[in-house]
């Protein structure tokens, strides 16, 4: 059971167990202490001042009893001289008279007391009986008193024969005055004395006890000791082999740190030169950028201008179609005219071919009458030359009419195609302008990507910038984890030499 | 580029120059030349024809009129101040086939007397009339209807002969 406690309650367990045990006989040696000491106490207190009250009030007595045989003697004295001492003697025996009653009372006072604070009813009985005695004392002694008053009376008034008579008397009082103060007086010395042995014997006791516990203590202790101790060993035993496996481990370990630690330094170090590199890439990024964003920004300038350009270009183009359809109506209504002038001409032509024909209706008519259609003939002739210049004329003008529908023709063509390419144009340079729009807009999120990026480039730069000083951090990090994986193995071998001497003082080896 | 087309124009007037002085050498040997015939010319599907211009009665653009049953050579009748004509096609009685009928408007028409009787010609191009000389002639024409062919094939047409084939086709058609 003791060994599922933790070695702090078995330690703790052990020491109060003995502070209990030394408790126990501390306590027990103060009780008998105490009894004793009470004991003492009582002696020192009611036995002893008893009895000094008792010596000092028998010392009275004798002393009393001494003048009273003073005073008897005066008696037999010269009446000058008797009354002198007996008045002297009346006096001291007054004074011892009070002295004596004084004694007395003090040690009844004392006897009172104890009795009231007396532990036992052995003690209480004891005082009792020695307030009793003094009480009995104190009658004797008053009896005693009124008898020797009357002795000193009578030898003061010259009664020596009175005084003789009564001397008996007195005697046998004072007698058995000191008799009683003697007895009294020995029984409390005897009392003093068997307290003293009383007291002794519980002080031998006592000591005896507080052996026997000692020795039940110790053996406990011993045992309990063993005990514990023995758990104590096993366990630490048990944990320094265990300290010395994880020590062991934690030197391996910390090996292991080591020379990860080392090739977290190499890491760190090859990481370090990296994030320089890095750095220097981060900065000349972040430098393109800024450039790429200034030139995106110029180009959204001149995206921006050249969308003005393209509206431009639209309303000119706008225009043009308009002047180009301006013109190819201004040209179909030459076509038109042209046609007009060339139905005219087919009129012409008609009537020269008429005329043509009637010349040469003519011409035969005038070869049928022979010689007097000369005449005829030859106006028929002019007739149908003029019908043939008419008709070359015509013909000419047709050509020209048609050379002139043929570039009108060709003009509507290149008017058309003209208006066409025009529209086309328009459609184009709209088409342009929205591709430049959208290419502005374009242009727009570069420029904005541009700016985001060199922002970007920026902060990467930074974040750069403190993860190098992390890094750095990190390999400072690393020097201090291999200076204290260092440390670490060396407390690993303290532990290990501190597992030793446990082993050892467990052991009990010498080192 | 103005020299330019001064030298074509002046080379264009001296062509014309020349041009214009072979015509009138060409004009003066024909004074002294027999005339053979004199006949008025038309042209029908690229050949020349020319009739006798006695044989001629008029030149007029007519409004045929197309019936059923008659030969390809005949392509129809027309009036003129009354008078109906049948309209033959030189080129279909010559050819023997069959050319595309008058259609739309006025057909010219060369109006000829026959021994059989009047009749048209149909004609593209009236060329007018013309004199021709026994120099502009060559050999004999195999074609009967033909009087004669000049060296620039211009076929004399012999209006009777035409005629009668003309009537002939119509006899074989009906």
């Amino acid at each position: 059971m003791l060994s599922r406690w933790k070695l702090s309650y078995r330690v703790t367990s052990l020491v109060v167990l003995n502070f209990l045990f030394i408790a126990g006989i501390a306590g027990f040696a103060l009780l008998r202490m105490g009894e004793i000491g009470n004991e003492i106490t009582e002696i020192a207190e009611a036995d002893v001042p008893i009895t000094n009250h008792l010596s000092l009030a028998s010392m009275h007595q004798l002393r009393q009893v001494a003048e009273l045989e003073g005073a008897m003697r005066a008696g037999g004295m010269q009446p000058t001289d008797a009354r002198a001492r007996l008045q002297e003697a009346r006096e001291l025996f007054e004074g011892l008279e009070a002295q004596l009653a004084q004694e007395l009372s003090e040690a009844r006072d004392l006897a009172a007391k104890a009795r009231s604070s007396a532990r036992t009813e052995q003690d209480r009985n004891e005082f009792g009986t020695v307030l009793e005695r003094l009480d009995v004392i104190g009658t004797e002694h008053s009896e005693y008193r009124k008898s020797a008053q009357a002795l000193l009376e009578a030898l003061g008034q010259g009664r020596i024969e009175d005084a003789l008579a009564m001397e008996p008397k007195v005697e046998q009082e004072q007698k058995d005055l000191v008799e009683a103060l003697t007895s009294l007086e020995a029984e409390v010395g005897e009392f003093t004395r068997r307290a003293a042995i009383h007291a002794e014997e519980t002080e031998q006791s006592a000591a005896r006890m507080l052996v026997l516990v000692l020795l039940i203590g110790l053996a406990a202790g011993l045992i309990l000791g063993f005990l514990i101790s023995r758990g104590i060993n096993q366990d630490l035993t048990a944990c320094t082999n265990d300290l010395g496996a994880v020590s062991t481990e934690m030197q391996a370990s910390v090996q292991e740190q080591s020379a990860s630690t080392s090739e977290t330094a190499s890491s760190v170090s090859q990481t370090s030169t990296t994030l320089d590199e890095l750095r220097q890439t981060a900065e000349s990024a972040a430098e393109r950028s800024r450039a790429v964003s200034e030139v995106a920004d110029g180009s959204l300038n001149s995206a921006g201008e050249a969308q003005r350009q393209v509206a431009k270009g639209v309303e000119v183009m706008q225009k043009i179609r308009d002047e180009v359809e301006g013109i190819a109506r201004d040209i179909l209504e030459l076509s038109e005219r042209n046609l007009q002038i060339g139905e005219i001409v087919q009129s012409v032509n008609a009537i020269a071919e008429q005329s043509n024909l009637l010349a040469v209706n003519a011409s035969i008519e005038a070869a049928k009458a022979g010689d007097q259609g000369r005449g005829f003939s030859v106006v028929a002739g002019e007739v149908r030359a003029l019908a043939e210049q008419s008709k070359e004329a015509t013909e000419q003008i047709r050509t020209i009419l048609a050379e002139t529908q043929k570039a009108s023709n060709s003009a509507v063509m290149v008017t058309e195609q003209g208006t066409k390419r025009a529209a086309e144009g328009v459609d184009v340079i709209e088409g342009l302008g929205a591709v430049l729009e959208s290419l502005v807009d374009a242009v727009e999120e570069a420029a904005d990507s541009a700016r985001a990026i060199a922002m970007t480039a920026n902060q990467q730069l930074a974040g750069i910038e403190q993860i190098s000083s992390a890094m750095s951090n990190i390999e400072q990090a690393t020097r201090d984890n291999a200076a204290g994986a260092a440390q670490l193995e060396q407390a690993a071998a303290s532990v290990r030499g501190v597992s030793s001497r446990l082993e050892q003082v467990v052991e009990g080896r010498d080192a | 580029m103005q020299t330019e087309s001064a030298d074509a124009r002046e080379a264009d007037q001296a062509l014309l120059r020349e041009r214009a002085r072979k015509l009138a050498a060409k004009q003066r040997r024909h004074v002294h030349l027999r005339i053979r015939h004199h006949v008025v010319v038309f042209e029908r599907e690229g050949e020349t024809y020319g009739v006798p211009i006695g044989r001629v009665q008029e030149v007029r653009h007519v409004s045929v009129s197309r019936l059923p049953g008659l030969p390809a050579a005949i392509q129809g009748i027309f009036q003129i101040r009354g008078s109906i004509y049948s309209l033959a096609d030189p080129a279909a009685l010559f050819d023997g086939g069959r050319t595309p009928p008058p259609h739309g408007g006025a057909t010219l028409a060369v109006v000829v007397h026959s021994s059989l009787g009047s009749l048209g010609l149909r004609a593209d191009v009236l060329l007018g009339p013309r004199q021709l000389t026994d120099s502009e002639f060559g050999g004999r024409p195999d074609e009967d209807c033909f009087l004669d062919v000049t060296t620039d094939l211009l076929a004399v047409v012999d209006v009777d002969q035409l005629a009668r084939r003309a009537e002939l086709r119509v006899g074989n058609a009906l």
